[in-house]
């Protein structure tokens, strides 16, 4: 093997030819990026259509089978709705295909009028037998639905129930056409003032304004909800201009909006709780001293702090937005040195466990809790999963020690009356007082019964509840009338408006 | 050549048929199930043992093997068990992002590549050629994500010239705007595989300076240049044709992170999706199609290879 | 020449200093960690999170109140455990299969070519994640996955060599004389490949640890409450417009250490065999660009 500059010696050539085809080259890929640079921004819209970016993707769009607050988020409301529903970014009942309803005194028999002339988006009319359809599905045993005329529906319970209205604004109450041929999975055909249009798996989902709609028209000709799971690229979606909503900003990404002024930072309500569940069932657990040991271990304000104030700290699990909420956050405040106490007393020094949670939450959380768990002795070891995982092993299966996980669903609380849910938390005096406040015959006494309930749960620490989320939306001040509350559950876009 | 043609198709469908088996076992191992997914954390057992029924998980598993195969082999992928859509609409869709995507940062690294490659060997001591080489190596040992915050924050944030992520919701029917978009994420690609290229172009040049064909012609008088343009490039030419087959393949699969960081939804965001999901069939039939995309790419280099280097032929 | 006398060759070189400076300390700081640290790296203040650098916090503190110095050079273990496990099962499997296919049973030589053409054609970032998923992830199973993922490819260079060794006069004599099987591997064969095996393991650790980083940015690297630098690199790339220095580092700590390993084998390689330079590429595409 020789150098290949052997054998040859002189050196004429000169280089020129090369260096000249090098300059080219690169000014021929810089004037590319720069052409490609220059191109405008953004094609101008018509004014009224809006982007709103979400971070959680729904798996399929079958609002009956399949589970999660990222159906509801875009399909309730705009594409399905109820007989009742909630007024939008609140928690307030309100009646929608349903002109009225009443109550029988007993509070086990409610009468239904539907309003006349609603269409389903397929064209066909909204009948009672599409209502009677629907709700016998949802409802199951627990009540009987029948047709009493053309355009009344009754629903008689099994038991009293005063949380049916909430139960019927909710996912369970949404009216689908019985004679549909539609394919849920992939579509949605609903009473609501906005069409279906696309669902680009992976990407996005169009809505269009539906012009035959029974109530006030949609103000929006077009909405696209995109789905961007990485919270930094929705930011840099945000500043790039292609969005006039995004919803659930990164706190820590939020001075990012610093270098724009196109947007309005506003912090929502929501009834998610990002929730440190104990296995109730399992040692050591099982024993009040461990659990109570560490809810006190664990000091939420400096977890918040982390977050840059995005969540408000709860004491137990019922959030301000629902019915039943009671200032909690004295019990089982942060008290490291009697944390430490109680763990003797169980005789439950140098314990090891493990929180399995799905891996898409930001590990700041659980980076600090597991540091002050340390503090006292406990050593945690995180362990993330796919959601899949998570499902199995800890919901279905319930082979856990701790989980966190973001419990974003209102009207939750019968979770805690329920000793086979993965909680695992079976007390007969919040069982009583569930079933109490189910058959009141007021809101406001089934209210009471649920913060009596949720106290005995706070007392009895069956989990932490780290901080009730408050997330941030950043809306483009081109955009009017967004819902500020219950955004992660819900967007209804009633009333949501774009001026230039 | 028959020969060659008729074993080389038999090897082929072999590894594609191994290759089938390798994924259908490895993902029936995965813990999680998918109708638990569909279900979500409200369900109850029973609701999900009924949805396991509809989806036909309870089939033994050779069975569910079997149909897949006899599917695949008449063009039918299957469908999402998620969302019943065909895999194969759902595939090409993605494709429609992630096949520009690596013809476009291969171009860029080809860019770099050849005319670097070619000028720094044929000049290799000049200080020049020794900073160029310095730079490949310390392009290939960047991290890609890295790479990719770094093109984005002087790119985008400071510059403002190009988006940062996502792909236009028209696709293709806005061309510039696709192109634009993928314009950073292809850059950041581009360099790296250029830097990887580089090294490649370079040793084969050398490798081609050195043969004795070029010697020859440099002795009957050309000059080294010419001797390299007429005599040794084409065997550059050829080097680089057997590599770029298995560097489509890789960069087909290996735009995942690229995919991840720049939001674009192409084929390797969607695999990462389907297996979060368990979406067992999808996953399945996708990387059957990359694995078999990449044996065929194979099997169709050694082909042209045969056919337009002299030198395989012999014994022939 | 023998792989231990290029070593030492290596280290008269520019690259092969640069090399062994970046790789020793490496070590020391590894070593070090385990002895001492500027603060405990898992040690998460929420009131702490982002602080400047400071002399506490020499190079500040990440979101979570953590001593990014401490994450730092804590994980450098992984990075050693990373490139030292992936360089020993990537060596052996590659070495296995190339032997099993030019010295093993006929019957099994073809099947085991196919095998590994199909490997090789099997992404191996795609076999890291579903391994991952089978085995809930963590560094063992990267390790596992990217060592087979290269393990394959070094066979498919061994493997070539071993043939024209196998060709040789002197393993013809040997083999005329009856040596056979083990034997022959271990004198005649092994000794011959090692200076290829060398370089090719030595490109395989810094292409591991790239590919940890991918990983970890894709979420099936090092579990949290590991510090690791892929793992430090994805818990803040988002913050790269408002803290752009602490995702500096890592991001430079596993460039500066890929480039070493790199240089190493470049070193290695022209020192053991000038002629190497014709087949030795680098393989980093292999894995797809994207660690």
């Amino acid at each position: 093997m020789s150098d290949p500059t052997i054998g040859y010696t002189k050196k004429k050539r000169s280089r020129l030819p090369i260096i000249i085809g090098l300059i080219a080259a690169l000014a021929i890929i810089a004037g590319l990026i720069y052409a490609i640079s220059n191109v405008s921004n953004k094609s101008s819209s018509s004014s009224s259509e809006i982007t709103i970016s979400v971070p959680l993707e729904p798996t399929n769009l079958n609002i009956r089978e399949t589970g999660g607050v990222a159906l509801d988020q875009v399909l309730a409301d705009n594409i399905y709705e109820g007989l009742v529903g909630f007024v939008s970014g609140t928690l307030e009942v309100q009646p929608v295909l349903a002109t009225d309803y009443t109550v029988s005194d007993d509070g086990k028999s409610y009468e239904f009028n539907l309003r006349e002339g609603v269409k389903f988006h397929s064209g066909n009319e909204l009948t009672s037998r599409d209502v009677v359809t629907s709700l016998t599905e949802t409802l199951g045993s627990m009540a009987t639905v029948d047709a009493t005329e053309e355009h009344t529906v009754t629903i008689e319970l099994a038991e009293a129930n005063s949380g049916l209205v909430y139960l019927l604004a909710g996912r369970d109450g949404l009216i689908l056409e019985a004679e549909a041929t539609n394919d849920l999975a992939n579509s949605a055909n609903g009473t609501g003032p906005y069409l279906f249009e696309e669902w680009k798996q992976g990407d996005s989902i169009t809505l269009i304004k539906n012009d035959d709609y029974w109530g006030a028209p949609a103000t929006l000709d077009k909405a696209v909800f995109r789905y961007i799971p990485d919270g930094k690229a929705a930011v840099n979606a945000s500043l790039d201009g292609d969005l006039d909503v995004q919803v659930a900003v990164l706190s820590t990404l939020r001075t990012e909006f610093d270098r724009s002024d196109d947007f309005n930072l506003i912090s929502a309500s929501g009834t998610d709780v990002f929730t440190l569940a104990y296995n109730n069932n399992k040692a050591p657990f099982d024993d009040v001293r461990v659990r109570t040991a560490f809810s006190q271990a664990i000091d939420v304000d400096e977890i918040i702090a982390a977050l840059e104030g995005e969540g408000k700290p709860l004491g137990g699990p019922i959030t301000e937005l629902e019915p039943g909420f009671l200032d909690l956050t004295h019990i089982n405040s942060y008290n490291p040195e009697n944390a430490q106490k109680l763990l003797a007393e169980a005789g439950v020094e140098n314990l090891k466990v493990t929180v399995t949670t799905p891996n898409f939450y930001d590990a700041v959380v659980l980076d600090i809790v597991a540091t002050q768990l340390s503090e006292v002795g406990v050593e945690l070891t995180i362990n993330p999963v796919e959601f899949s995982t998570w499902l199995e092993d800890v919901y279905t299966n319930k082979d856990y020690d701790l989980s966190y996980v973001d419990h974003a669903e209102a009207f939750d609380f019968f979770n805690y009356a329920n000793p086979d849910y993965y909680f695992g938390f079976d007390n007969a005096e919040v069982q009583k007082l569930y079933s109490e406040s189910l058959q009141s015959l007021s809101l406001e006494d089934a209210a009471n019964k649920l913060a009596e309930a949720s106290e005995v749960v706070a007392n009895e620490a069956a989990a932490k509840w780290l901080y009730n989320y408050t997330p941030t939306n950043a809306i483009s001040k081109k955009v009017q009338g967004f819902p500020e509350s219950n955004t992660n559950s819900r967007i209804n876009l009633a009333g949501v408006t774009i001026v230039e | 050549m028959k020969r060659f043609l008729i074993t080389r198709s038999f090897t082929l469908l072999i590894g594609l048929v191994l290759s089938s088996l390798i994924i259908f076992v490895t993902l029936r191992l995965l813990p999680g199930d998918v109708a638990q997914v569909i279900g979500g954390s409200q369900a109850s057992p029973e609701k999900i043992l009924d949805i396991r029924e509809k989806l036909g998980l309870n089939f033994p598993l050779h069975m569910q093997y079997l149909d897949w195969i006899k599917g695949i082999a008449t063009g039918d992928l299957g469908n999402s068990i998620l969302t019943g859509s065909s895999v194969q609409a759902e595939i090409l869709q993605k494709a429609e992002v992630t096949v520009p995507l690596t013809v476009y940062s291969l171009l860029i690294g080809l860019v770099i590549a050849l005319p670097l490659g070619v000028f720094t060997a044929y000049r290799h001591q000049t200080k020049v050629s020794k900073a160029v080489s310095l730079f490949s190596i310390v392009a290939a040992a960047v991290p890609v994500v890295w790479a990719g915050l770094l093109g984005i924050l002087f790119f985008s944030t400071w510059l403002g010239w190009l988006p940062s992520q996502g792909f236009p919701r028209e696709g293709w029917d806005d061309p510039l705007a696709a192109i634009r978009a993928l314009t950073l994420p292809a850059l950041t690609i581009g360099l790296i595989e250029g830097a990887i290229l580089f090294r490649f172009v370079k040793s084969a040049t050398f490798a081609a300076l050195d043969a004795e064909h070029v010697r020859a012609a440099m002795s009957r008088g050309r000059t080294r240049f010419n001797a390299l343009i007429g005599h040794g490039l084409p065997a550059v030419g050829l080097s680089i044709i057997s590599m770029l087959g298995l560097q489509i393949a890789s960069l087909l699969v290996g735009a995942v992170v690229i995919e991840q960081l720049f939001n674009l939804p192409g084929l390797g965001r969607m695999l990462i999706v389907d297996v979060g999901n368990r979406d067992l069939l999808k996953v399945q039939s996708t990387l059957f199609v990359l694995t078999a995309v990449i044996l065929v790419l194979g099997a169709l280099i050694d082909v042209v290879h045969r056919l337009i280097d002299p030198r395989m032929r012999i014994g022939e | 020449m023998t792989v231990f006398k290029a070593f030492r060759m290596v280290g008269q070189t520019g690259k092969g200093q640069f090399a062994y400076t970046v790789l020793g300390l490496l070590i020391l700081l590894a070593a070090m960690s385990y002895v001492w640290l500027p603060h405990d790296p898992n040690y998460a203040q929420g009131w702490n999170a982002w602080l400047p650098m400071s002399l506490e916090h020499p190079l500040g503190t990440d979101g979570s109140g953590r001593d990014v110095a401490s994450r730092l050079i804590a994980g450098t273990r992984i990075t050693v455990l990373v490139a030292v496990g992936t360089g020993i099962v990537s060596g052996v499997i590659g070495v296995v299969l190339a032997t099993a296919q030019t010295l093993g049973p006929k019957l099994l030589r073809e099947p085991l070519a196919i095998f590994i053409d199909v490997l090789i054609a099997f992404p191996t970032l795609l076999m890291a994640i579903m391994f991952t998923a089978v085995f809930t992830g963590g560094i063992p199973i990267v390790i596992i996955a990217v060592g087979v993922g290269f393990g394959v490819q070094i066979a498919r260079v061994v493997r070539a060599e071993m043939r024209q060794i196998l060709g040789a006069d002197y393993i013809l004599a040997a083999r005329a004389s009856g040596v056979t099987g083990f034997r022959l591997l271990m004198r005649h064969i092994l000794p011959n490949i090692s200076s290829v095996l060398t370089v090719q393991i030595s490109l395989s650790m810094g292409l591991a640890i790239l590919a940890e980083s991918g990983l970890s940015y894709l979420g099936f690297g090092a579990p949290p409450g590991v510090s690791s630098w892929g793992r430090m690199l994805e818990e803040t790339q988002r913050y790269i417009s408002i803290h752009p220095e602490v995702v500096f580092w890592p991001g430079f700590a596993i460039t500066l250490t890929v480039l070493a390993f790199y240089l190493l084998g470049d070193a290695l390689r022209e020192t053991l065999d000038p002629k190497l330079t014709k087949k030795q590429v680098l393989r980093r595409t292999s894995l797809g660009v994207q660690g």
